[in-house]
C-alpha cells in the first residue's frame, strides 16, 4: 500500500523552478488498479517516477508498505525497485541488442537468482504473456504489441507487487491496445498486484478501478484533492 | 537484423548472463569495437616495435663494445699521441736496425706510456685488476707468403700483434678469444717466445699448433689457435687474409716477450683495468684520470656514447623517435578509445535508465560497462601482439646488417678504444683502410628485434589498462546517471 502525504517535486532548469508535484496526498490500496490521467506537463510521469522510486520528493513522504521511500539513498531504493515494482515504459525500452527472453531476464539480474531459475522464471513470463515462440527474437523482430508483451514480462519476471506503467498502449493501435489492456486486466487479477497506469486514454483509464486526475501537480479524485486517509477505495 | 541462434540465446550457469549481454552488445557494435581495438593495437605494435628494436640496438651496441673492447674490461686506459710529447721521439726509430719485417714505427696514433702505470692503477681503491698490452704490427714484404695477391704497388699489408699480460686471462684481449686447438698463454709464458695464432691467420698462413714464425727475426713457436666469437673469419677471395675486425690481433704473444722482441722492455700502450663493483667503474675512472691527467680514460659507457653509423642512428631513433612516436600513438588510441567508449554510452542513456529502473545498482552497470571497454582492450593488447611480433618477424627477417662506427677520441687520430699504439714500417695507418677508412673505424653487425618476454606482459597491460581507462570515464558516466533523466532521452 502506498501512502502519499505533502509530496512535492520542483525542479530547477537554469534560473526558474518548475514546481511538477504541489503537495500530494492519496492512498494507493494493495491489489488496487488506478488510473491517472491528466494534460502533458502536470505530474503524471513524474508522480509514477516517485511512486517506483527512480526519483525523490523535494518534500512530503511516499510510504511504501510503511517504508519511507522518500528517506532512502539510491542503492535502497534500487533494492526496492528490483525486488517489489515493475515497470511499464510507452515506448518498451526493451535493449535493441539482446533476444526477447534475455530482455526479461535482466530484470532478474540484481536478485541473484541461479541460472535454473532465471531461466524458469523466464520461460513463465514469457508464456503468461503469450510470447514463448518469441524468446529468441530480437526487438526489431517484433510488432509493437509483441515489445509490449515482452516489456509486460520483464516487468512480471520478478513477481513484484506493485506494476507501474506509463502510457502503456500509447504507441500501439486500438486492437493491440486493447489486447496489452485486456493481458494487464488479467495478470493484476491473477498476481494480486498494485497497478497504477498513467494515461491519456479514456478507453484505458475506464477499465481501471479507479481515476484520478493531476491538475498542476496535484491528484485530484472527483474533483478534489482528498486527503490520503480519505482516499482508500 | 537478422534472427539470433539458439547458442546466442541459451546462457549457462549463473554469472553468464553478464557475459551474454556483453558478447551481444559488442557484436551489435562490432565496427565500434574493431576500430577502438585496432587503434589500441596499432599503439601496442608500436610499443612492442620500438621496444624490440632498442633492444636489438642495445644487444648489436654490447656486441659491438664486446668486439671493439673486450669481456670483462670495465675501463681502458690510453695515451693519445701528441707531437713532442716523451714518446714521440721513439717516431720512425727503428728497433733493429736493419732487420726487415718487425719494425717499431710510432704510427702518431697512441702513445706508449710505462709499464709501471699498470701497477699504479691497480693499487688504486675500487680497482680488482689490471693487465697492460703493448700492441704491436709487422709488414710483410709483398712478395712475401701468404699474400701473392697483393700488387707491389699496394701497401704491404700488417699483421696485428698483441703483447698481453698473460696473468689474468679474464682480462684485456685474451678474454675475448677463445683456444680451439693447442693449448692457451699462461703466466708462465710471460717472456717465453711463443704465440696464440687466431685461426683466420693460421689458416690464409697454414699454420698450426707447432708451427714456427718469424717476429723481428726471432723465431716463435704457435702453442695454440684461437677464434673470437664476435668476429667472422676475414678469408677473402684469393686466399687474401685481412684483419679481423674489432680489436681481435692476428697473433698474440705474452707482454715480455713481444717487449723484448720490440726493445721496449718497460712500454705498454693500453691498460685493462676490472673494477670491483661495476658500479664503482665511473669512479674508478675519474681517479685513474686525476692520477694520470695525459691518460684516455674510456669506459664501456663511454665508448657507447661514440657509437655511430646506422647503428647509432638506429639507436637514437628507436630511443627517441620511436619511444616518442609509440607513446604519442598509444595516447592518442586511448584518447580516441575513451572518447568512443564516452560516445557509445551516450547514445546507449535509457538502456542504462532501463536498467536502474529494473533495479540494476550503480556497481552492476559500472561492471557491465568496464567489461565491454576491457574486452576491446584486450581485443587491442592481442592484436597488438600479433601486430608487433609480426613487425618485429619482419625486420629480423630482413637481415639487416647495421655498421658501428668509433669516432676517434680527441687527440688521437685513432679510434677510441680500438688498438693501442699501432706500429707500420711505412707510417701508413695502422688498421685495415678497406675496413677501417679514415680516422673512424667501422663494424657491420647483424641486426634483430627480439621481442622480451616483459614487453609482452606490459602490451597486454597496456590493452587492458587502456580498456579500462576508455571504460572507466564511460561507465562512470553511465552510472552516474539520474533514471529520471535517462528514461527522458530519446531512444
Amino acid at each position: 500500500m502506498y501512502t502519499l502525504t505533502g509530496v512535492t517535486r520542483i525542479y530547477r532548469k537554469g534560473r526558474e523552478t518548475v514546481t511538477a508535484l504541489a503537495g500530494v496526498d492519496a492512498v494507493i490500496a494493495d491489489r488496487e488498479w488506478l488510473a491517472i490521467q491528466g494534460p502533458t506537463g502536470h505530474g503524471k510521469t513524474t508522480l509514477l517516477q516517485l511512486l517506483g522510486g527512480l526519483d525523490r520528493p523535494t518534500a512530503g513522504t511516499i510510504l511504501l508498505d510503511g517504508k519511507n521511500l522518500a528517506a532512502m539513498n539510491e542503492a535502497e531504493l534500487a533494492r526496492v525497485r528490483a525486488a517489489s515494482i515493475g515497470f511499464i515504459f510507452q515506448t518498451f525500452n526493451l535493449i535493441a541488442t539482446l533476444p526477447a527472453a534475455v530482455n526479461v531476464e535482466l530484470a532478474l539480474a540484481p536478485l541473484g537468482l541461479d541460472a535454473a531459475e532465471r531461466h524458469a522464471r523466464v520461460a513463465q513470463a514469457l508464456d503468461a504473456v503469450g510470447l514463448t515462440n518469441r524468446a529468441r527474437h530480437l526487438p526489431a523482430e517484433l510488432s509493437g504489441g509483441q515489445q509490449q508483451r515482452v516489456a509486460i514480462a520483464r516487468a512480471l519476471v520478478k513477481e513484484p507487487t506493485v506494476l507501474l506503467a506509463d502510457e502503456p498502449t500509447g504507441n500501439l493501435d486500438e486492437t493491440t491496445r486493447d489486447d496489452i489492456i485486456g493481458l494487464l486486466e488479467k495478470l493484476w487479477r491473477d498476481r494480486r498486484l498494485t497497478l497504477v497506469i498513467v494515461t491519456h486514454d479514456s478507453t484505458v483509464a475506464a477499465r481501471a478501478q479507479r481515476t484520478g486526475q493531476m491538475r498542476d501537480g496535484r491528484l485530484l479524485f472527483n474533483g478534489t484533492a482528498a486527503a490520503a486517509s480519505d482516499e482508500q477505495p | 537484423m537478422t534472427r539470433t541462434s539458439q547458442s546466442e540465446a541459451s546462457r549457462g550457469p549463473d554469472g553468464s548472463l553478464y557475459f551474454t549481454y556483453l558478447r551481444l552488445e559488442l557484436r551489435h557494435r562490432l565496427r565500434q569495437a574493431v576500430f577502438i581495438a585496432a587503434g589500441l593495437a596499432v599503439g601496442i605494435a608500436l610499443v612492442i616495435t620500438v621496444s624490440a628494436v632498442a633492444a636489438g640496438t642495445s644487444n648489436a651496441q654490447a656486441g659491438v663494445l664486446n668486439k671493439l673492447y673486450g669481456i670483462g674490461t670495465d675501463i681502458t686506459v690510453t695515451r693519445p699521441y701528441t707531437p713532442g710529447a716523451a714518446d714521440a721521439g721513439k717516431e720512425d726509430h727503428e728497433i733493429n736496425p736493419g732487420m726487415t719485417g718487425f719494425e717499431y714505427l710510432d704510427d702518431a696514433n697512441q702513445g706508449m706510456f710505462g709499464a709501471a702505470t699498470a701497477a699504479s692503477i691497480a693499487s688504486l681503491p675500487g680497482v680488482r685488476a689490471t693487465a697492460g698490452m703493448l700492441a704491436l704490427g709487422q709488414t710483410t714484404p709483398s712478395t712475401g707468403r701468404g699474400n701473392p695477391a697483393i700488387p707491389e704497388s699496394q701497401a704491404p699489408p700488417t699483421t696485428l700483434i698483441d703483447a698481453v699480460d698473460t696473468a689474468d686471462r679474464q682480462l684485456g684481449p685474451l678474454s675475448e678469444v677463445r683456444v680451439i686447438s693447442g693449448r692457451d698463454l699462461t703466466a708462465a709464458d710471460a717472456d717465453a717466445d711463443v704465440a696464440l695464432v687466431y685461426s683466420g691467420y693460421a689458416k690464409a698462413q697454414h699454420l698450426h699448433v707447432g708451427s714456427v714464425i718469424t717476429l723481428a727475426h726471432h723465431d716463435v713457436r704457435v702453442v695454440g689457435i684461437f677464434s673470437s666469437p664476435d668476429v667472422q673469419g676475414n678469408l677473402q677471395e684469393g686466399g687474401e687474409f685481412l684483419e679481423p675486425a674489432g680489436s681481435v690481433p692476428s697473433i698474440l704473444i705474452p707482454l715480455g716477450a713481444g717487449q723484448a722482441l720490440a726493445s721496449l722492455p718497460s712500454e705498454i700502450t693500453e691498460v685493462y683495468v676490472a673494477a670491483a663493483r661495476t658500479a664503482d667503474i665511473g669512479a674508478v675512472a675519474s681517479k685513474i684520470k686525476a692520477q694520470l691527467p695525459w691518460a684516455d680514460v674510456t669506459t664501456s659507457a663511454s665508448l657507447a656514447t661514440e657509437i655511430s653509423g646506422s647503428l647509432g642512428t638506429t639507436a637514437k631513433l628507436a630511443k627517441n623517435l620511436g619511444r616518442w612516436l609509440a607513446i604519442a600513438v598509444l595516447a592518442a588510441a586511448f584518447a580516441v578509445a575513451a572518447l568512443l567508449m564516452v560516445a557509445a554510452v551516450s547514445r546507449r542513456v535509457r538502456e542504462f535508465g532501463t536498467l536502474k529502473a529494473l533495479g540494476w545498482p550503480a556497481r552492476r552497470i559500472t561492471a557491465q560497462v568496464l567489461g565491454e571497454s576491457v574486452t576491446i582492450g584486450a581485443a587491442g593488447a592481442l592484436a597488438g601482439i600479433g601486430l608487433g611480433y609480426a613487425a618485429t618477424a619482419l625486420i629480423s627477417a630482413l637481415e639487416s646488417t647495421l655498421t658501428a662506427t668509433a669516432a676517434a677520441a680527441p687527440g688521437t687520430s685513432e679510434p677510441h678504444g680500438f688498438f693501442g699504439g699501432a706500429n707500420l714500417r711505412t707510417g701508413q695507418s695502422f688498421h685495415q683502410t678497406t675496413l677501417f677508412p679514415g680516422t673512424y673505424s667501422s663494424t657491420p653487425v647483424h641486426f634483430s628485434a627480439p621481442v622480451a618476454p616483459g614487453v609482452v606482459v606490459l602490451a597486454a597491460g597496456l590493452g587492458i589498462a587502456g580498456g579500462l581507462l576508455a571504460g572507466a570515464l564511460a561507465s562512470w558516466r553511465a552510472a552516474r546517471l539520474r533514471p529520471t533523466v535517462a528514461l527522458a532521452q530519446a531512444g
